[in-house]
């Protein structure tokens, strides 16, 4: 559990950004520069930030679809806003569902299902690793997945305007 | 390394206390503020700021919360009574909603957050401490605006969220509105300063080896509503400039006679207004799940699907808004959409629930206030959120709305979801920074009085709105069955509410002249802030703890062992420097020590620039608009003086030395990490605000199927093109020059900001020349208005970088970048790219937008 992550200011791995002021460069290591950061984060808020897109572009389709007029806004007439959302909550809950394959993969590799029920009683280990951020990933996607089909599932049943 | 996961130690037993060096007198006064007035108006330091806007909050609770909320009760527990107008009774549920909702909640958890971040993450400073003084400064002279309406007998009336027609120049043609749209803008203003502040301290300023999964979680609570605050306020921000450019220049964005539409302001403000109530319960809860394993002497069950859940309900909470308007006509595929997204929050809101309650359950429960205060929110809160979800279905809905039903339901969710989490935080944490323990039996009747007396207040209102009373009515009719309900409703606010409060005030000032001495730790509880003494020293920490566990109090012996080298560091740092206050930036993911830095002094500079936003806005309240320009310059002026250079207080060969023999880079000039994230957040601001407008721009296209109206032509495109290639060379000649100071070339660096001040500005005149030749006119249709504000909008921005371009030209020519000290450089460059692509989607989207449409 004391992995990577928790020891101390030794030089990062080679190719995060790693170079100090000593050697002239301005930014000593940020998150721009570091991959594994970055990808911490893709991995725990891939689900939501997909949930969130979805959510605004079906709105902003079958508001266009319901509420536009004139010349220009037929391309969105109905049916269009119910299909539109079908479709659109299918690649949805794809994505979802593959960054949820993919947090689940790394949450495994990283600490093994033994991690999760630690947790779930309250005696999680030291929280140090990044097993911990792949785990909330993983729940994230999950959730996202299922309310995006919240969202999208009544296009299927309702007339749109 | 692996800490054994025991049971926690009783209450004070074994805390692990922090060391205390040599330095730490030194460090205590380096951190001071200055003493005196001076000190009190320049003062930057974390626990005054924390502490003015914790009670400042509750100074405008008692003004609005209490006040309103008494004489509003007592004009309803009976019919047709005439205590009060109805003239005065809608300034007074105006008042109410407006003050606890913008300047008594969002103040106290913000308060928290900035004084007790840095002793929970175990650093000396958050990263702005100006920026800090500056919400501070902001938010009370914004409140103050507001509550001026009062003297002038101006009292805005149009209820909290403001509808439109209403609230428009027509229905409220007097400037109570105005106070209303103004002075709460400028409270925005600093709630969105110390949103930043919070942000970027808790992701870069922790503890060496706080990584993100062992940061407490209020830490990780405050980092949500944070964002929710930048992505909230904004929308509303722009919302109120709309309204305020209808009210007072004549513009038609909500006028649908003139191709404006009433239902933007609702979508504008409600994107704000839903998230609002999740920036208020997602810091309780942080509270919530700090106070639960204190008491029940357990680690909090489920930490991972917790900060899921709060993460969770911070995106969620953005697709609800219009379930406020679910009866105004909306496609019932829309309807669906937002009703859906209503009831999937209750999800991870109900696993927050499961997870408190199974650490209570296996824990060993010890009944102090705060305790309490917890038990109370979960019973009061889960009502609430079961009446949420009653109200997430559309059918149920529209019989529900407006009617008293609505009032119970957001009662139970903010005072049992709010109210009493911040009780508990205060009970929890008072200790801490007086270094006296409350009363616990004043704290019992404190908790009792409000417990009986929100439900005997509040569940009344559930049965009387279900029998058809609608909310904001000054009086009814006798004989409806409604006499008794409100009158049960006003016993508990009277015998219950108001003897509750007056007993935690009572509380308050009785124990802080002599309340029992509280040690260290008199809770036994688990994270950092019990290992420092009570009170903390300005600094927090002399020597920076090592975190090796999500509980590092009850499961570290030693809080400053560890890795080898890590412990040199922080020993290292507790000796050097003494001459400047150096705070710690840590990678955001591993809590890898990665930069020491100089945090700001005290200034004055933030409350002159406070001073001045509230000139520009108090300018426009008065219409004199000289009073703006005179604001805008005061406002530039401090501005620049804040952030004005100072002669960094060590050689480059001083900082090498340090890095050499610890491994950490140091930047006494100022950090490089910090003011990346700090412009990378401003930019992130300004792309939330820009986003906004094209939505309010997409809203009216859609209103309206001439586009533009009959008796326009459509933009011609030639000099928009001109203007766009010029601002793209100018954002490019920036980052030209700050590569050529890369390589050593200061001619190439003053040439490139020569370049990009000459191409910006020529941009800015040729896209003005053209918009007067367009003569579209912002007051005779929606149209104009939008086209005329969007433009504004991306000369400001493209203004804003031609200033900060103009600054660091100065400063260069001065020789003060260096290819290792140009932050400055570096955001000037970052703001550009902004710039660009804000004004040629902005400009493509209202030249092209009529042509492809």
């Amino acid at each position: 559990m004391s992995g990577a992550g928790t020891t101390g200011p030794d030089p990062p791995p080679a190719g995060t950004g790693a170079a100090t002021a000593a050697t002239g460069t301005p930014y000593p290591v940020d998150l721009a520069r570091d991959r594994r950061a970055r990808l911490d984060w893709l991995v725990f808020l891939a689900g939501p930030v997909i949930w969130f897109g979805h959510f605004m572009v079906v709105y902003l389709v079958a508001e266009a679809g319901c509420t536009g007029g004139g010349p220009g806004f037929e391309v969105f007439d109905p049916p269009v806003p119910e299909a539109f959302t079908l479709v659109a909550t299918g690649a949805a809950v794809v994505a979802c569902g593959a960054f949820a394959v993919w947090s689940w993969r790394w949450w495994r590799t990283e600490t093994g299902t033994s991690g999760a029920v630690a947790d779930l009683q309250g005696d999680g280990g030291d929280g140090g690793g990044r097993g911990s951020l792949a785990f909330a990933g993983l729940l994230l996607s999950a959730l996202s997945a299922l309310a995006v089909v919240f969202v999208g599932l009544p296009a299927a049943f309702l007339a749109p305007c | 390394m692996t800490p054994s996961p025991g049971p926690p130690p009783d209450a004070g037993s074994e805390t692990p206390l922090v060391d205390e060096p040599m330095t730490h007198q030194e460090l205590d006064e380096l951190f001071a503020d200055p003493p005196g007035l001076w000190g009190q108006l320049t003062g930057v330091q974390n626990d005054k700021i924390g502490a003015r806007l914790l009670f400042t909050g509750f100074f405008f609770l008692l003004l609005g919360g209490s006040f309103d909320s008494v004489l509003m009760r007592l004009q309803l527990s009976f019919p047709q009574s005439d205590l009060v107008s109805p003239q005065l009774y809608n300034e007074l549920f105006t008042n109410h909603g407006t003050v606890t909702m913008f300047l008594v909640i969002l103040p106290i958890f913000e308060g928290f957050a900035i004084l007790l971040l840095p002793l929970l993450l175990g650093t000396r400073e958050l990263p702005f401490p100006r920026l800090g003084a500056f919400a501070y400064w902001t938010l009370l002279f914004g409140g103050l605006l507001y509550y001026s309406s009062a003297l002038f007998q101006l009292v805005p009336d149009a209820g909290w969220f403001a509808y439109t027609p209403l609230s428009g120049p027509d229905f409220s043609p007097d400037l109570a509105m105005d106070f209303w749209v103004l002075g709460l803008g400028v409270a925005e203003v600093g709630a969105i300063a110390a949103a930043l502040e919070i942000i970027i301290g808790v992701l870069k300023m922790r503890a060496p080896g706080m990584t993100l999964s062992r940061m407490p979680l209020f830490a990780w609570a405050v980092l949500v509503m944070a964002f929710m605050i930048l992505f909230a306020f904004t929308p509303l921000i722009i919302g109120s400039l709309l309204l305020e450019l209808d009210r007072g220049f004549g513009t038609q964005f909500f006028d649908p006679e003139q191709g404006g539409s009433s239902l933007l302001w609702q979508h504008l403000f409600w994107i704000f207004g839903h998230p609002e109530v999740y920036i208020q319960s997602i810091p309780a809860a942080g509270v919530v799940s700090m106070v639960i394993p204190a008491f029940t002497r357990r680690r909090i069950v489920g930490y991972t699907w917790l900060v899921a859940a709060t993460v969770a309900i911070g995106f969620l909470s953005f697709g609800l808004w219009a379930h406020h308007m679910f009866t105004v006509g909306l496609a019932p595929i829309i309807l669906s959409f937002f009703a859906a997204a209503s009831m999937a929050v209750a999800i991870p809101t109900g696993v927050q629930v499961f997870a408190w309650l199974a650490t209570i359950w296996s824990g060993r429960p010890v009944w102090r206030t705060p305790f309490f205060f917890v038990v109370g929110f979960l019973v009061i809160f889960v009502i609430g959120g079961i009446t949420g979800v009653m109200v997430a279905a559309p059918p149920f809905d529209m019989q529900a709305h407006d009617s008293q039903f609505v009032v119970a339901h957001l009662h139970y969710v903010l005072i049992g979801g709010v109210a009493f989490p911040i009780f508990a935080g205060v009970y929890y944490w008072f200790p801490k920074f007086s270094g006296k323990l409350l009363d616990e039996r004043l704290g019992r009747w404190n908790f009792w009085l409000l417990f009986i007396g929100v439900n005997v207040a509040f569940f009344p209102m559930h049965i009387v709105g279900l029998l058809g009373m609608p909310r904001r009515v000054y009086t009814y009719d006798p004989g409806q069955g409604w006499d008794i309900y409100n009158q049960i409703s006003t016993v508990g606010v009277l015998a219950f509410i108001v003897p509750g409060i007056a007993v935690f005030v009572w509380n308050l000032v009785r124990s802080l002249r002599r309340g029992e001495p509280a040690g260290p730790n008199p809770w036994g509880a688990d994270t950092l802030e019990w290992a420092v003494p009570s009170p903390p020293p300005e600094h927090g920490w002399s020597v920076l703890p090592i975190v090796r566990s999500r509980h590092p109090v009850w499961d570290q012996d030693d809080l400053h062992a560890g890795d080898e080298r890590l412990e040199r560091f922080v020993r290292g740092l507790a000796g050097w420097p003494l001459r400047w206050r150096a705070a710690v930036i840590v990678g955001t993911a591993d809590a890898r020590p990665q930069e020491v830095f100089r945090v700001a002094d005290p200034s004055i500079w933030p409350l002159v620039a406070g001073g001045g936003l509230l000139l520009i806005f108090l300018g426009e309240l008065t219409k004199l608009r000289w009073g703006i320009a005179i604001g805008a310059l005061a406002l530039l002026g401090a501005a620049i003086a804040w952030n004005w250079p100072v002669e960094a207080p060590m050689t480059e060969e001083e900082e090498d030395a340090f890095e050499q023999e610890h491994g950490v880079p140091v930047n006494a000039g100022g950090s490089v990490v910090v003011a990346a994230w700090g412009m990378g957040l401003g930019v992130l601001f300004l792309g939330i605000a820009f986003a906004s407008l094209l939505l309010a721009y997409f809203y009216l296209r859609l209103e309206n199927p001439a586009w533009p109206p009959p008796g326009l032509a459509e933009p011609g495109v030639t000099r928009a093109l001109a203007a766009a290639a010029l601002v793209v060379a100018s954002g490019s000649a920036a980052r030209f020059g700050l590569r050529r100071l890369a390589s050593g070339d200061r001619p190439g660096l003053v040439l490139g900001l020569v370049g990009a001040l000459g191409a910006g500005g020529t941009a800015i005149a040729v896209q003005v020349a053209d918009l007067v030749h367009l003569d579209i006119g912002w007051t005779t249709h929606a149209y104009g208005s939008i086209f005329s504000t969007l433009s504004g909008f991306v000369v400001l921005v493209t203004g804003g970088a031609l200033i900060m371009t103009a600054m660091v030209l100065y400063w260069s020519l001065r020789g003060l970048y260096t290819a290792r000290r140009h932050a400055a450089l570096s955001n000037v460059a970052t703001f550009w790219t902004a710039t660009q692509v804000i004004w040629v989607v902005g400009f493509a989207t209202l030249y092209l937008g009529p042509a492809l449409t």
